[in-house]
Formats: C-alpha cells, sequence, structure tokens
C-alpha cells in the first residue's frame, strides 16, 4: 500500500534530485546540539563525578571517591528518604491518582463543563514556575488574611505558618497540581478512546456508573496507566524547580532536599562560594543512569514510538 | 600593551601633577621667612624639570578612554557607597586630567548587587564570569576568600603598589586590617569597611519588666566585664517572653552566615591558629555551643526552632524593631538598614534600642564580636586587559577618610582609617562612635581556603540542633566527625 | 426516577469543584492582589490601579535605597521575549529539517538517531546542569542568553524533532512527488508543498518552544549573571524572595500578570496545540 522509498530511488530518474547530499542539511544541525549540549554533557557530568572539582576547575581525580563519600554522607540516606517519600507520594496522590479521578470524573458528566474543568488543570503547567510558586507561596503564609488561613479560619482554626508548619503538604500540593494534566490528558483520551458498545453492553447487563469503571474502563487504560506512573516516576525524580521555588529544601535541615535539589545545591549555592562541583556531579551521576535506564525501558516496554507518531488525539 | 603603557603614562602625570600642584603650593604659602636663596632655585628648576617631564608625557599620551568594572555587594542596599564611592572616584580622577590638559578619561562601570542576591550566587558570578573573561577589574569580597582567589590565580599581590603609594594614604588604615589581607606574606587586598556584630536589645521591654534606666544603661558594662553570660541572656529573654512582653526571645539571622561563631568564641573557642595558619576546632567550647543552641530552643522557648528557614523581614527586622523581641543578634549595618528602610526614625533607635557585645558563655569567659572586612581585590583579567594600575588608582582615591564615611554612615559600618574617626560625618553618628570599642573584643575569620567547608559544616548541624533533628550530644558527635573527615588536616582539634 | 443520576452527577460535580477550586482561587488572588490595596483571603480591602502605575517607567525601587538595583521592567520584557522568540524559531527550524530527514530518508544510522532521540526525549535535561556550565564556559556562552537559547534548544529538540517527523509521516509521498516531477528541488519541494502541509506541527513547536523559552527559570538563574539579562522569571523570583519583601506584593502581583499575558494568550486560543504538546511533550513534573 505504502509508498517505498526504496523502489523509488531505484527507478525514478529524478533520482539526482533526492541526492542525500540534503540529508546533512536537513539534520546535521540537530545532531550538532544534541551532541554538544546532551552527549557530551552526559560524558562530562561522569567525569566530573570522578573528580574533586571546584571554583579552581582544576581535575583533581580522585576516582569513586565522591561515591564512597555518599555511602557515608550522613544526610545522603535522609535526602534519598525525602525523595522516595515526595516521589511516590505526589504519584500516587497527584499524578496518577489525582490524573485518574478528574479524567474519569470529566468524561462521565456533560463535556463541554468536563472540559473546561480539564483546560483549568492545564493552567498550572504552563504558568510560569516562578509565578506559580508565588502564588502558593502568598495562599501558605502565616498571616491571618492570607489564602489557607482566611479558610480554616472559617472552620475557627488559628492562623499557621503552612510553610513551616506543613512543608511536605506544601510541597506536595505545589508539585501535585502541576503533575496531574499530564496523566490527566493521557488518562482522558485513552477513556474516550474506549468504543461506545462497550459501556452499552455494560449499561444493559444492568451495571452501575461504578461497576462501569472498575470492570470496564480501568482495565482498558491499564497501559496508559502504567505509562504514565513509569514517565513520571522519573519526573518526579529529577525535578526539584517547585521545590528550590517553594521551601529550598528547608525549613530545617534538609526537611524537603530531595536528591536532584541537594546535587543542585551543592554546586550551585554554597554561602561561601565553596562549590562541590565534583561531588555534586556524582550525585547527579546516579539521577543520569537512573534516567538512561528507565528511558530505555519506557522504549522497549511501551512501544514510546507509537505514542508519539500519532500526537493528535482532540480532548 | 599599549593599553598598559597608557594607563601607567596616565598615573605617572597624575603622580606629577599631584607634586607640581604640591610644590606651587608650597611656593605660594605666606612664610614667616623667606627660603634661602639656593633652596629656592633648586625648588624651581625641580619644578621645571617636572613640568617639562608633564609635557613630554602628555605628548606620548593617546586621547581615549579607559574603562574600569566594579563589581560589589551589600546585600543590604545601604551599602550602595561601595559602588558609588568608584563613581565619585572616576569624576575627580576625570577633572584632575582635564586641569593637566590630558586627553584621556576615566570611565567606571559597575554593578552593586542587593537581595535577593546572597553572597553565595554573587561569589558563583564573579567565578563562572571569570572563567567567561567577564569579570570586573575590581572585586569587592570578602577577606576571608583570599586564600581560595590568590590559590587560584583570580586575584594579583598588590605589595609593590602599596609600598609605593604607602604614604599617600595607607599608612592611615588600622592596621590589624592588614592581618585580614594577607596571605602567605602576601597582601592581596585593600580592606573597604569593618564592622561588629553587636547584641542588640530593647530598652522598652526591660522598662516593661521593672528595670530602672540605670540597670539599662549598665548592661553592655555587664556584658563587657564578662558578668552578664549567654545564659544569662536565655533566663533573662525567657522572664520577658513569659511575662507576655515579647513574643520571642532572641533572634539571630536566618541564612547561613559567619554570626554565629560568636557563640563559639564566647564559649572559648578558637577559630584559627595564626602560627600553623590551620584553622582551629576547641572540642570543649563546640560542645557547649551546641548545648547552648538546644537550651534555647528546647529548655528556654526563645529561639524557634524554625529561625534558620526564617524570612529576613518576618522573623528578623520586623519582629525587633516593633518591639517584639527582646534580643537581636546582628550586626552594625542592621541599624542602617532600619533607619534607611523606614522601619525606625534615629530618635526610636536610640530611645528603645540597646546595644552590646556578645556575651561571654560563662563567667570565666569574654564577651565577644566578630568582624568580617570587606576588601577590594584586583583581578587577573585586569592585569590582562592593562587596567590594574588605574584600578588601584581608584581604590586608592576611594581609601579617604571622607569619601569612605559616606558609606559607613549610610550603611553603619566602621571605620577603616584612623582619620576617618575624626572625619566630620563620622563623627556626628553616635552609633559609630558608641560601638568603636567593641572592635577591641572582636575576631576575624580565618583566611583559609577551607573556611567555606567548616563553615557549612557548622551551619548544617546548628539549624539540625534548632529543628531537633540532632540532640546536642549526637550533634557534636557529628559536627566532630564532618570536621574531621571533610577538613582533616586544614583543622587543628583542641580540647 | 430521575432524581438518582441528578444526585450522583451534582456530587460528582462538588467533588470536581472541590478539587480544582484552589487552582481558580490562587489564579484569582494573583488578579485581586494586583488590584486592591489589601487582601483578606480572597476579599479586597480597597480598589486601586496604583500598582499598574510602574507600566508608566518601568522603574521598580528597593526602598532604602537611592538607587535603581533592579532592571528596568521593559528591559526584562524585552529579554524574555526575545530569548522565548529565537528558542521557538530555532526550534521549529532545526526541529521541521530534522524531523522531515527522519521521515523521509533512508540512511545508515537512521533507526539508531531514531532510538537515541527518544531515550533524550525521555532524560531529564536538567541532571546535566554542572556539566552544561563547563561546557557552556568553555564555548564562551556563560552569561548570555545566547548560551541559554542554545541549551534550551538542545534540550527540546528531541521533542520536537518527535513531533514533526509525526506529522511528516502523515504525509503522503505523492505530494512530493508531483512537487519533484513538476521540476522542484528537493529542498523547494519541502519548503514549498510540505511544510504548508505540516502547520499544525509547526504551531505546535513554535507555541512549545515559545513557552518554554518564556517560562525558563533555572538556566537563566544559573547560566546568567548580569541583570542587564534578567528575564521575568528572575524578576518575579527577585520580588519574590528578596530580603526586601518589602516590595508591595500589589507590585509583585502586577509584574506576574505581565509576565503571564502570552501564557493567557495561548491558554485561551490555542488550547489544542497545547494539549497536543502536553501529550507529546516531557513534563518536567
Amino acid at each position: 500500500m505504502r509508498f517505498s522509498p526504496k523502489k523509488f530511488f531505484v527507478s525514478n530518474s529524478f533520482t539526482r534530485k533526492l541526492h542525500k547530499g540534503y540529508l546533512y542539511v536537513f539534520l546535521l544541525p540537530s545532531l550538532g546540539f544534541i551532541v554538544v549540549f546532551f552527549l557530551i554533557p552526559v560524558i562530562l557530568t561522569f567525569l566530573i563525578g570522578l573528580t574533586k572539582m571546584d571554583y579552581s576547575f582544576r581535575w583533581d581525580w580522585i576516582g569513586l571517591g565522591n561515591y564512597i563519600y555518599i555511602l557515608r554522607d550522613k544526610w545522603a540516606y535522609k535526602i534519598l528518604g525525602n525523595t522516595l517519600f515526595y516521589v511516590f507520594t505526589t504519584l500516587a496522590f497527584f499524578n496518577v491518582g489525582m490524573a485518574l479521578f478528574i479524567s474519569i470524573a470529566t468524561t462521565h458528566i456533560n463535556d463541554k463543563i468536563g472540559s473546561i474543568f480539564r483546560s483549568i488543570w492545564l493552567l498550572p503547567r504552563i504558568t510560569p514556575s516562578t509565578v506559580y510558586a508565588l502564588l502558593w507561596l502568598w495562599a501558605a503564609r502565616g498571616e491571618a488574611n492570607s489564602l489557607f488561613n482566611w479558610l480554616t479560619s472559617i472552620f475557627g482554626l488559628h492562623p499557621i505558618d503552612w510553610k513551616l508548619t506543613y512543608p511536605w503538604l506544601l510541597v506536595i500540593l505545589v508539585n501535585g497540581f502541576v503533575g496531574t494534566s499530564f496523566g490527566m490528558i493521557i488518562f482522558t483520551a485513552a477513556l474516550k478512546s474506549i468504543p461506545e458498545d462497550y459501556i452499552r453492553a455494560a449499561k444493559v447487563d444492568g451495571a452501575s456508573t461504578l461497576q462501569i469503571i472498575r470492570y470496564v474502563e480501568l482495565p482498558l487504560i491499564k497501559w496508559p496507566l502504567l505509562f504514565v506512573t513509569a514517565y513520571q516516576t522519573l519526573s518526579l525524580l529529577t525535578s526539584y524547580e517547585y521545590i528550590l521555588l517553594v521551601t529550598d529544601g528547608g525549613p530545617g535541615l534538609y526537611t524537603t532536599e530531595v536528591w536532584a535539589l541537594y546535587s543542585y545545591h551543592l554546586a550551585f549555592a554554597q554561602y561561601g562560594g565553596i562549590v562541590k562541583f565534583g561531588y555534586g556531579a556524582a550525585l547527579a551521576t546516579i539521577l543520569v543512569i537512573i534516567g538512561l535506564i528507565m528511558s530505555v525501558i519506557y522504549w522497549k516496554v511501551f512501544r514510546f514510538r507509537e505514542l508519539m507518531v500519532e500526537p493528535k488525539i482532540e480532548v | 600593551m599599549r593599553r598598559g603603557q597608557l594607563n601607567l603614562i596616565s598615573i605617572a602625570l597624575l603622580i606629577i601633577g599631584l607634586i607640581i600642584g604640591g610644590v606651587i603650593g608650597y611656593l605660594l604659602a605666606p612664610r614667616p621667612a623667606p627660603p634661602e636663596e639656593g633652596k629656592l632655585q633648586a625648588l624651581m628648576q625641580e619644578n621645571e624639570e617636572l613640568r617639562a617631564k608633564v609635557n613630554e608625557l602628555l605628548q606620548k599620551l593617546k586621547p581615549g578612554e579607559i574603562k574600569v568594572t566594579v563589581w560589589t555587594i551589600g546585600p543590604d542596599p545601604p551599602s550602595e557607597y561601595r559602588l558609588k564611592n568608584f563613581f565619585i572616584a572616576a569624576d575627580m580622577l576625570n577633572s584632575w586630567l582635564k586641569m593637566l590638559g590630558a586627553n584621556v578619561t576615566i570611565k567606571v562601570e559597575g554593578e552593586f548587587y542587593v537581595r535577593p542576591v546572597e553572597w553565595g550566587e554573587y561569589k558563583n558570578k564573579f567565578y563562572l564570569a571569570y572563567k567567561a573573561g567577564e569579570a570586573p577589574d575590581i572585586y569587592l569580597t570578602g577577606h576571608e576568600d583570599i586564600g581560595f582567589l590568590a590559590e587560584n590565580g583570580y586575584i594579583i599581590p598588590l605589595d609593590d603598589y602599596l609600598e609605593e603609594y604607602w604614604d599617600v594614604i595607607y599608612y592611615d588604615i588600622f592596621p590589624t586590617l592588614w592581618d585580614a589581607v594577607k596571605y602567605k606574606g602576601k597582601i592581596w587586598a585593600v580592606p573597604q569597611d569593618t564592622e561588629a556584630r553587636p547584641m542588640y536589645f530593647r530598652k522598652d521591654v526591660l522598662r516593661a519588666l521593672g528595670w530602672s534606666e540605670e540597670e539599662i544603661n549598665e548592661l553592655p558594662k555587664k556584658i563587657q566585664s564578662g558578668e552578664f553570660t549567654l545564659y544569662d541572656l536565655l533566663k533573662l529573654a525567657q522572664e520577658a517572653k513569659d511575662a507576655g512582653l515579647v513574643e520571642r526571645g532572641v533572634l539571630h539571622r536566618v541564612k547561613e552566615g559567619y554570626d554565629y561563631f560568636q557563640f563559639y568564641l564566647g564559649f572559648g573557642g578558637k577559630l584559627w591558629n595564626p602560627e600553623t595558619g590551620k584553622m582551629v576546632f576547641v572540642k570543649s567550647a563546640w560542645e557547649k555551643t551546641l548545648k547552648w543552641f538546644y537550651d534555647a530552643v528546647y529548655e528556654y522557648n526563645v529561639i524557634s526552632p524554625n529561625q534558620f528557614s526564617g524570612d529576613w523581614d518576618k522573623d528578623f527586622h520586623l519582629p525587633f524593631t516593633q518591639g517584639k523581641a527582646l534580643f537581636l543578634s546582628g550586626g552594625t549595618w542592621h541599624k542602617g538598614e532600619w533607619i534607611q528602610k523606614g522601619l525606625l526614625t534615629e530618635d526610636e533607635f536610640y530611645d528603645n534600642i540597646g546595644y552590646a557585645l556578645h556575651p561571654a558563655g560563662e563567667p570565666s569567659m569574654k564577651p565577644v564580636t566578630l568582624s568580617h572586612p570587606l576588601v577590594y581585590t584586583i583581578t587577573g583579567l585586569a592585569k590582562d586587559r592593562g587596567v590594574a594600575d588605574v584600578a588601584f588608582l581608584l581604590i586608592t582615591l576611594v581609601t579617604d577618610p571622607h569619601i569612605n564615611s559616606y558609606h559607613s554612615v549610610q550603611s553603619a559600618h566602621l571605620a577603616i582609617l584612623r582619620s576617618q574617626v575624626s572625619d566630620t560625618r563620622y563623627m556626628q553618628d553616635q552609633f559609630l562612635h558608641d560601638v568603636a570599642y567593641m572592635l577591641d573584643y572582636t575576631t576575624f575569620i580565618p583566611n583559609h581556603p577551607k573556611w567555606g567547608d567548616y563553615s557549612r559544616i557548622v551551619y548544617n548541624i546548628l539549624r539540625a540542633v534548632e529543628t531537633g533533628d540532632l540532640g546536642p550530644e549526637e550533634a557534636y558527635n557529628t559536627l566532630l566527625d564532618e570536621i574531621q573527615s571533610t577538613l582533616g588536616d586544614a583543622v587543628e582539634i583542641l580540647p | 426516577m430521575r432524581i438518582v443520576p441528578l444526585l450522583k452527577n451534582s456530587i460528582v460535580y462538588i467533588i470536581l469543584l472541590l478539587v480544582t477550586l484552589p487552582i481558580i482561587l490562587l489564579y484569582t488572588l494573583l488578579f485581586l492582589q494586583s488590584i486592591s490595596v489589601n487582601l483578606n483571603g480572597v476579599i479586597p480591602n480597597g480598589f486601586t490601579l496604583d500598582h499598574w502605575s510602574i507600566l508608566s517607567t518601568g522603574n521598580i525601587r528597593v526602598p532604602g535605597t537611592t538607587t535603581q538595583y533592579y532592571p528596568n521592567l521593559y528591559l526584562v520584557a524585552s529579554n524574555t521575549f526575545i530569548l522565548a522568540v529565537i528558542i521557538a524559531f530555532t526550534e521549529v527550524v532545526l526541529s521541521s529539517l530534522a524531523g522531515y530527514a527522519l521521515s523521509r530518508y533512508k540512511f545508515a544510522g537512521r533507526s539508531q538517531i531514531l532510538t537515541l532521540t527518544l531515550i533524550l526525549h525521555a532524560f531529564p535535561g536538567i541532571t546535566l546542569l554542572i556539566a552544561l556550565f563547563y561546557v557552556l564556559n568553555a564555548l564562551g556562552l556563560y552569561n548570555s542568553l545566547i548560551g541559554v537559547v542554545i541549551v534550551k534548544v538542545a534540550l527540546d529538540l528531541p521533542l520536537g524533532i518527535w513531533i514533526m517527523k509525526g506529522f511528516f509521516d502523515g504525509i503522503p509521498w505523492d505530494i512530493e512527488m508531483s512537487a519533484l516531477v513538476d521540476g522542484c528541488s528537493r529542498l523547494g519541494a519541502w519548503w514549498r508543498v510540505i511544510m504548508p502541509n505540516v502547520r499544525n506541527g509547526l504551531m505546535a513547536v513554535l507555541i512549545f518552544g515559545f513557552l518554554s523559552g518564556w517560562s525558563e527559570f533555572i538556566y537563566v538563574l544559573t547560566f546568567i549573571a548580569s541583570q542587564d539579562y534578567w528575564t521575568f522569571s528572575m524578576f518575579v523570583y527577585a520580588l519574590t524572595t528578596g530580603e526586601y519583601s518589602y516590595i508591595n506584593p500589589g507590585i509583585t502581583a502586577t509584574v506576574a500578570i505581565i509576565y503571564m499575558i502570552p501564557v493567557i494568550i495561548f491558554f485561551l486560543f490555542a488550547q489544542k496545540y497545547l494539549l497536543r504538546i502536553q501529550i507529546a511533550g516531557k513534563s518536567t513534573v
């Protein structure tokens, strides 16, 4: 059925025009960018992780010294625990949980109203991070007239400083409200592509809405569910921008510090300017390796390619 | 090369110009007795020679503009004269050049960083910009960085310049400040300012506690004599808090910094050994310091467990200026900020706020304060660009009692020059006069390339103590362990 | 009989509304903050347009200083705009070129490049910050908007290439063939025949690139030293976190709203592209 380029090349008299010379015009710029600013940095990250580089920019090789230090680093364990807690809580409650709820709820109500709700959930995602963080910081302020305290005062509660009292709650809310949209869109698309007949048949059999969701819809979106979970795990694991903006790892010592933020802090945020590029890069290397492994897994397991080729899903 | 020559020439011109001026002034000044015939002759001749030299140099001089870049930081906005003084200096220089008929102008370009840019970011920017060749010619930094900067070729030694121009102004700088800018036997920077870190207290709260005016005024002296200790401070703060007079007892800075070392010093700690050049860790002093912080938060409830994560305004400036806290461990420059920001008027400040040294830890110990002189350095890039000479000339001009006082008075920093103390602006400032004695009790931070690590480890541990993540003993063990494993030989452990 | 489903439905509506309420309130808050003297929760205390007067000069002063230490609002706006536009156009050009090559040409290494781009697409570029900084420094691009542009483009490209390849795959070969037969060069055919057919893809990549550049924060924070090159993200960050939070929140809100303008425009008028990007797009969270 499909046009075969190979046949075309052999048989067509316009072969000259299809000369591969153009190929490089098309491809090289992008490849250049990707090699210099993607592949080389990956290699450099590994290499810097083997040194104790600081602002002297000297390559003082110390082998696996940094990795041994990670094992001895008292705070690394706390931060690892924080990271796992952050990733799984945000994932469970928002990136998958809330996303699933929103997409199921909005596909079972009036379609127009449903899509309005989904649009609203898209807003945090496209809002610049600094503005978005600012909104939450304002809402969570300790003053009695801040949004949270104003709301809780309706129930007669005293004003508190939310950032200091419940830092994790704030971190998870901030990230969760951004993170929901990805899963929401994918789930909604998957739900909408379920043939009407399946639902109708279940209804005829006397299934309730909840039963339809549980026994018809959920099994059918198993793959998207798995995909979103895996994909967002990696995203959350390496994300730190919002935490940096909202709590900066505080309050207290590394209370909400996550692995990626720790690496950032060591490399770029030292009060005395005594940075640790080497140690920071070693921490980052661990994330890079996890990232590479998971990317390969997506590619193998989730037939990523198909998902990518057909992004034309209208929600 | 051409640039470098140009600069040298312009400097020479200036110096010559100044000498001519001096000679002329000397000649014109009325004198009781006319100088001897021969001497006058000699002076006249010297004058002529200098004139000829100037003209010769002027002819060689290529017209143009010499640009010098300066980076400075507050981060407190009132310290803006750290940069502005260079504009004043450049104006002076340009008018002199014009008087001499030189077709050369000096242009100063610079940045003055204020918060939210903090020291860490400022230093990052310098190092990174240096690598990119975009760092300034003159770089203001804390003296403790000199070791690192010098070791890695970021700055140039200034001994030759200082020797040559010592008599112009540099002899006037307090000798202790020169100690702060020496590293491995050379001088690497020129002091810009210094300060003390007082323990501020609210007089009105003490009045409400029933203290007489006399008792209140005695407090700084009691602290100075070591009679009033850090634990007395906790007790007093607790008393005020229990009486409902204040919401918070003691405030300290909310972000990383060096101020915390004052408590360690108060408990008999030492920061470095000038003989070996190594940093010092006094075990007993750290043990007591950590215990004190723990007690302050959990026994006396006068420091908030989240003080380290607080906001500069909400958890530091405002509670104190509004009288909702009794003590504030601050710096002289905070007075400048309160006045400049309009949080307090001068009258309100003197009426309600007192200031003393940081108390001694125990009665047998000494009260302390900490100074952190900021210094101007000349970067290696300035040398490459051939403007190091002009840069030094500008630094020489801003190191002037009158010009430096613009800065010290507005921002409440202390004098660096002996003659500055009698500068009219400086003299009028009551506060600067009152705190001057504190410099007798001060300590500098070590000029050690690894100082930043020491400071960071201490900060982390103190933060963990306040938040309750670590108990005082556990914290002490962790601190000792981290200091030893990270700094190794660079630090001497004393009992 | 009809009451039950209605009730069920309204419970769903109420829950949906409750979970969505924080978003609605946050953005309402931002808007009200910019036009109120003071806010109590979301209840304004007095209406004012004073905060918007910063638009007249673009200067925002730090209290306690006599000099202007924040860059001018309009300088910041134009920096941000330039950054976003260059990023958007570079991404469109490069990804449509590469996407076309990967869709139409058969050559050694094609499948390797495809795999690589895919893996990179899922790979979190933010973990490379230290190394990227090293590379930029080596190239002398530290402290320049161009440095940020290049890093952003490189990290966004894999996504753009995949979006564009998808669109090219969807165009039948016949269209291109007939152009070639009519005497177009390959490049000419690509430009005149193919490109108009992938307009939607180009729009998606363009909007994605623009928003990605417009919102960028971490790379600007890390790779830009001079205030002359500040973008809105740095500006809002400065106004939010400074010790001198004496900057009236109304002014901060006003700046934030100005910063949000393109976002709001795209949100209202180009949602189908946004959704497309969302699906294909690697999201940071």
